[in-house]
């Protein structure tokens, strides 16, 4: 006799409020529904109704954690239509910190991932490891989060003692490299509890059309900082990180060779650093009449901005997609035929992220 | 570099999906901007571009929907293709739209909030219930909203 299950909206497994309702036949999983909108702020509305310095501030809010690529898209697209361009060193300071949000956000998955296992001494030093990138975002911007780094033309802030941020970052590389990506790809525990387990083959990854880690996880390889390239990725030489199995296994290797990869990216982006202005202009941009897209790689995938402006200082139309808001409809796909002790894992594996869903 | 590959050239110097989408039902012109290809078709066929992008494998980014004058939507279809990016714009007929989301699961949410915010039909939508908006606001809520710029001193907020 098939149950129902509802796990959340407020559930010890879930890090924000969304309900997935389980329908079981004893212990293997026949089916998904899932409920959103419990974090809906009508933040495009919001964002319709105040001007592009506020948006500013607006936008970072949609998420916690991965704030400073909202505020870059945002940013990008206006750039794009007034014909703004950012110079070189501002491009540079984009990717560093776009970078650092990444690692900060791909460790703090990682560690809620070794928690949901029961591996409590991995999401200890994982959350450990955080902190430290966390301690070089807020040597950059002063902020842990919300990092008010972008602004129209440039950004904000400048990093004084490259050298300071760079001896922190090859200490986070050092810890990943001796410690964390080899427990997490190879320690027994996590590859039994891991591997085959929330399958998406890449047919169905293309039909919910998802993105980031999830989709390249299931062999798509698709990452905006390779098929739109922006800021200085390009000049960087961007390694795209794929894997073919689609299970959570899969997920997080690919999560692990891109916190590998962000490190690089970083001490790249450090090394080459280039001198001269971190913004285009320090007055009030105006923003022509016309309407953009504008797309960016977040830690979850492929985040995307559509901005519709009438001439006047307030945007007409600010549509924001999050790649989770692509993503957590997949977990309907990866419960079916799987172990119910299996659920909390398999959702937290596309790492949903409410509040960029729900705006 | 990204290793998917889109489709070959089709004749002359255009791709081959530029030539296939011209011949849609209801296509307009082409046309390249600097964020990549538009088409403002307002009678555009869905069905038939949803059925193209399938077979083109092309991906569904996103559906935008935004407020017209004249009461109806504008709801533009944003597709990537390799390093290609397709912006389809048309218009809600009546305050609807044929459903793509049977052909495209990736449509389903999407379709679903513009539901939820512009309160757009969409007919053959498998299950178009509330999404992300509170049960306390009506319909269209967003469309019925009072826009215009936040002027004043200050924000107070």
């Amino acid at each position: 006799m098939p149950y129902r299950i509802p796990v959340g909206p407020f559930h010890p497994a879930l890090e924000e409020p969304y309900k997935l309702s389980v329908s079981c036949q004893g212990e293997i999983i026949q089916g998904v529904s899932i409920e959103i909108g419990f974090s809906f702020r009508a933040i495009e509305l919001l964002a319709q109704q105040r001007n592009y310095i506020q948006d500013l501030t607006l936008v970072e809010r949609v998420c916690g954690i991965c704030s400073g690529v909202h505020t870059l898209t945002f940013c990008m697209a206006a750039e794009a239509l007034a014909g703004i361009r950012v110079p070189d060193r501002g491009r540079f300071l984009r990717v560093i910190v776009a970078e650092l949000e990444r690692l900060h956000s791909h460790l703090l998955w990682t560690g809620i991932a070794a928690e949901d296992i029961g591996f409590q001494t991995m999401f200890m030093e994982t959350i450990a490891l955080r902190e430290r990138v966390m301690d070089v975002l807020e040597l950059v911007s002063g902020s842990r989060v919300h990092y008010a780094m972008n602004c129209i033309g440039g950004v904000c802030g400048d990093i004084r003692d490259p050298d300071a941020v760079l001896a922190a970052v090859r200490e986070t590389r050092r810890t990943l490299e001796r410690d964390l990506v080899p427990v997490f790809t190879q320690d027994p525990t996590a590859r039994a509890r891991t591997a085959g387990v929330g399958l998406l083959t890449r047919e169905q990854a293309l039909a919910y059309g998802v993105v980031g880690p999830t989709a390249r996880a299931s062999g798509l390889p698709i990452d905006v900082r390779c098929d739109f390239p922006y800021a200085v990725y390009e000049e960087l030489g961007f390694r795209l990180v794929t894997a073919g199995e689609g299970d959570v296994r899969a997920r997080l290797i690919v999560r692990a060779m891109e916190m590998l990869e962000s490190v690089r990216l970083i001490e790249e982006a450090l090394r080459k650093l280039p001198g001269g202005l971190t913004r285009a202009e320090t007055g009030i941009p105006v923003i022509p009449p016309g309407e953009i897209t504008a797309r960016t790689e977040a830690p979850r995938g492929e985040l995307f901005y559509y901005l519709a402006s009438d001439g006047s200082d307030t945007p007409t139309r600010v549509k924001i997609r999050t790649p989770s808001f692509m993503n957590i409809p997949s977990i309907e796909a990866m419960c079916v035929g799987q172990q119910l002790g299996d659920m909390s894992l398999i959702q937290a594996s596309v790492d949903p992220c409410c509040s960029c869903t729900d705006r | 570099m990204s290793t998917y590959e889109g489709p070959t050239t089709g004749a002359g110097n255009t791709p081959a999906h530029e030539a296939l989408l011209a011949e849609l039902p209801g296509a307009t012109t082409l046309e390249p901007r600097a964020d990549g290809l538009w088409m403002v078709a307002p009678a555009l066929d869905v069905i038939a571009m949803a059925e193209l992008m399938r077979r083109l494998e092309a991906r569904l980014c996103a559906i935008t929907g935004f407020s017209l004058a004249s009461g109806e939507a504008g709801i533009v279809y944003h597709y990537s293709l390799g390093s290609h990016s397709i912006n389809l714009r048309t218009d809600t007929r009546h305050r609807a739209l044929p459903s793509i989301a049977p052909l495209a699961p990736a449509a389903d949410w999407s379709e679903r909030e513009i539901a939820d915010l512009y309160g757009v039909g969409f007919a053959g939508h498998p299950d178009l219930a509330r999404l992300i908006r509170p049960p306390s606001l009506p319909q269209g809520f967003f469309r019925d909203a009072t826009t215009g710029g936040h002027r004043g001193e200050d924000s107070g907020r």
